[in-house]
């Protein structure tokens, strides 16, 4: 995964680069305080070489014969100790020539401070620095070996290096397992958008901690329930649609089946003129009957695709008035009367649309009654009723009367002209309106529509 | 007179087969509820072909195909599902055909007349115009004085008679007498009607249908 690869590599920098930082500072102090040490071993060497050499001379005596001198350092100490008198070399069996020596020579008797940075002679792999020292016509030096100090700093710098890779390689190793538990969170959230991706929309993830990716699990996994959501609803509305427009051509098909069989019986075959003037009348009323599945559907288009909603106060009774004249055939033809009730004078709604809505449920309670009985429009405490004391709906029926072209009595909702239609407007203008519909019902008692919301 | 029994909720439709059955010489009666068709059924069954629609009110197509089976009623299901599963249910049923709404009427009379023929019920001779007309044998007789026909003047009168007071075009006449493989001019038909026009004496009984076809009056 590219993020951990990244994160690895940042953590290694930022580790090997303290280390490095760090490590060359404490190189740098070590190896100074090492030096420094050295240097004042050397000093003190120096010092009894000096010194004994000093008392020597000050002794007097036979001693004082360069050759004495000789012998006795010689004898006494080793190699290290080389003597000059003027320009005579009286002693030295070193491989340095006097002018080596002097350049890199410590004086501490003239205040030669600057002990940090003092040169070194080199020789077969041995580093040695000098003190040097004058006592009367004598310049005396003394070699003290450093191969030991340097060695001792390169070998800890080794050991420093070996560490610092070792824990460099620890720190990576931690990083990784650290940064695998942290971000197997983000794999897997990435498998399920992946899977969602790829149309499984049922897919969630396991929410296991309380940080920030737990929280983007939480949230994946709210998106998702949106997602499915969506979807499903999207699918139900598409099925809907579907089943719908098969509802519609099975719909069709009746009407077409009688036109075009009364036009064919009409065109072929030899009938009386009563029997003409009947397939005339039914290719008349099967038409209008298409017409009206017609303008229905495009109703439930429009309304579907999204007409305006325009609301204003409406004047009930102006309202009622309306509804009263639009449905005074349909009145007539079954004997039923419709009585209105209003506790307010005005209602604030889209007045098209509730018309509709009104005329709609009234129509169908008058379908639903019997010669004589009475439909009850009432408006009160922002409710409106339409309520009738016809023949009612099976229970079992009550949610499927609102779908597209369900009729609970084919055959005699068809001999009034219906389609199936207007429940499933009444509802999608409901929706509109942000308005809900209930339905109660008894058969052979009547039905009750209550529509909440409408204001 | 042959008896049809027609069970359609639709008014229109069921009125349009029966008026056509009637003018076609067939004694049509009209349910439009299926539980009302299976009473009824139980104090009179007697025809020779049931047509049903499967969705019913009442009692659906399908239960009341049992009940018109039981009593061996040939059936034609009339269906506004085109879906296969209706149909392979009415099928397997036993039914012996199927119709799918839109459909013409000259062919559902068509199938009609297939299985009546298939089942025996229909009419093996016909009197007709002042003519003896025998299917099986193929023979024309006038007053007993047998009227020579080709093979297919004889099929053309045949489809003529069984589809009496109705007009079929030349087209329909061409496929049905000479079969939908016969590559032909629908002149080769009216030559064959003028044929039988002379031969039968049919000049006034079969009407030409102007840009159409040809129709055989006769009274049922």
């Amino acid at each position: 995964m590219k993020l951990k690869k990244k994160m690895i590599l940042i953590v290694s920098i930022a580790t090997a680069a303290s280390m490095i930082v760090g490590g060359f500072v404490m190189m740098v102090i070590l190896r100074r305080s090492m030096l420094r040490d050295a240097y004042s071993e050397a000093a003190v060497n120096a010092v009894d070489f000096f010194a004994g050499f000093e008392r020597r001379l000050e002794n007097g005596g036979k001693e004082r014969d360069d050759s004495s001198l000789v012998l006795i350092y010689k004898g006494l100490d080793n190699w290290r100790n080389v003597i000059f008198k003027g320009e005579q070399e009286i002693y030295n069996i070193t491989v340095f020539s006097r002018g080596e020596m002097e350049r890199v020579a410590y004086r501490s008797d003239v205040g030669d401070t600057d002990s940090d940075s003092r040169e070194e002679l080199e020789y077969e792999d041995g580093l040695y620095i000098v003190n040097a020292k004058t006592v009367g016509d004598y310049d005396l030096y003394r070699l003290y070996d450093i191969t030991d100090v340097h060695g001792r700093i390169r070998s800890m710098i080794v050991t420093y290096v070996a560490v610092a890779v070792s824990m460099l390689l620890v720190v990576i190793l931690v990083a990784a397992f650290a940064l695998r538990k942290v971000l197997n969170p983000l794999e897997v959230l990435t498998e399920a958008t992946n899977d969602m991706a790829r149309g499984d929309y049922s897919r969630r993830v396991e929410v296991t901690s309380k940080d920030e990716l737990g929280s983007l699990a939480v949230h994946f996994n709210d998106m998702a329930e949106a997602v499915e959501q969506n979807q499903r609803s999207l699918r139900e509305s598409e099925e809907q649609k579907t089943l719908m427009m098969g509802n519609l051509s099975h719909e069709l098909k009746t009407p077409m089946t009688a036109i075009a069989g009364y036009a064919e019986t009409l065109l072929t075959t030899k009938l009386s003129e009563e029997q003409q003037n009947e397939a005339l009348y039914y290719i008349y009323s099967e038409t209008n009957r298409l017409g009206r599945l017609s303008n229905k559907m495009m109703r439930l288009l429009s309304l579907s695709e999204g007409d305006v909603v325009e609301k204003a106060d409406i004047d009930v009774v102006e309202l009622f008035q309306g509804i009263q004249e639009a449905v005074s055939v349909k009145k007539k033809e079954h004997s039923v009367e419709v009585e209105t009730s209003s506790d307010a004078e005005t209602i604030h709604t889209d007045g098209d649309l509730i018309r509709d809505v009104i005329i709609n449920l009234v129509d169908n309670a008058i379908k639903a009654s019997e010669p004589g009985g009475t439909v009850k429009v009432a408006w009160k405490d922002n409710v409106l009723t339409v309520r009738d004391e016809g023949i009612g709906i099976p229970e079992e029926e009550l949610t499927a009367i609102t779908e597209p072209f369900y009729m609970v009595d084919k055959s005699r909702s068809r001999k009034e002209g219906g389609a199936g239609l207007g429940l499933s407007l009444t509802k999608l203008i409901l929706e509109k309106l942000g308005a809900s519909m209930e339905i109660r019902s008894v058969v052979g008692e009547g039905t009750e529509v209550l529509i909440r919301g409408i204001g | 007179m042959l008896r049809i029994l027609i069970v359609e909720d639709e008014e229109a439709i069921a009125r349009m087969i029966a008026v056509n059955l009637e003018c076609s010489g067939y004694s049509a009666t009209v349910f439009h509820d299926g539980k009302e068709a299976a009473e009824a059924l139980n104090l009179d069954a007697d025809y020779s072909l049931a047509l049903l629609d499967v969705m019913l009110p009442g009692m659906d197509g399908f239960q009341l195909f049992e009940l018109v089976k039981a009593r061996g009623i040939p059936t034609i299901f009339l269906t506004a599902k085109d879906d296969v599963v209706s149909k392979v249910t009415g099928l397997r049923g036993g039914a012996e055909d199927y119709i799918v709404k839109p459909f013409e009427v000259l062919e559902l009379m068509v199938r009609i007349e297939k299985v009546l023929e298939r089942t025996g019920a229909l009419k093996k001779s016909e009197n007709i115009c002042g003519l003896d007309v025998d299917f099986e044998a193929m023979r024309v007789t006038r007053d007993g004085e047998e009227l020579h026909l080709k093979t297919m003047e004889f099929k053309l009168l045949e489809v003529l008679i069984r589809n009496k007071n109705k007009a079929v075009s030349r087209e329909k006449l061409l496929s049905l007498v000479w079969g939908t493989d016969f590559v032909g001019e629908t002149r080769t038909v009216d030559v064959h009607i003028a044929q039988l026009r002379k031969k039968l004496g049919l000049e006034d009984a079969i009407k030409t249908i102007p840009k159409f076809g040809y129709r055989l009056e006769a009274d049922t």
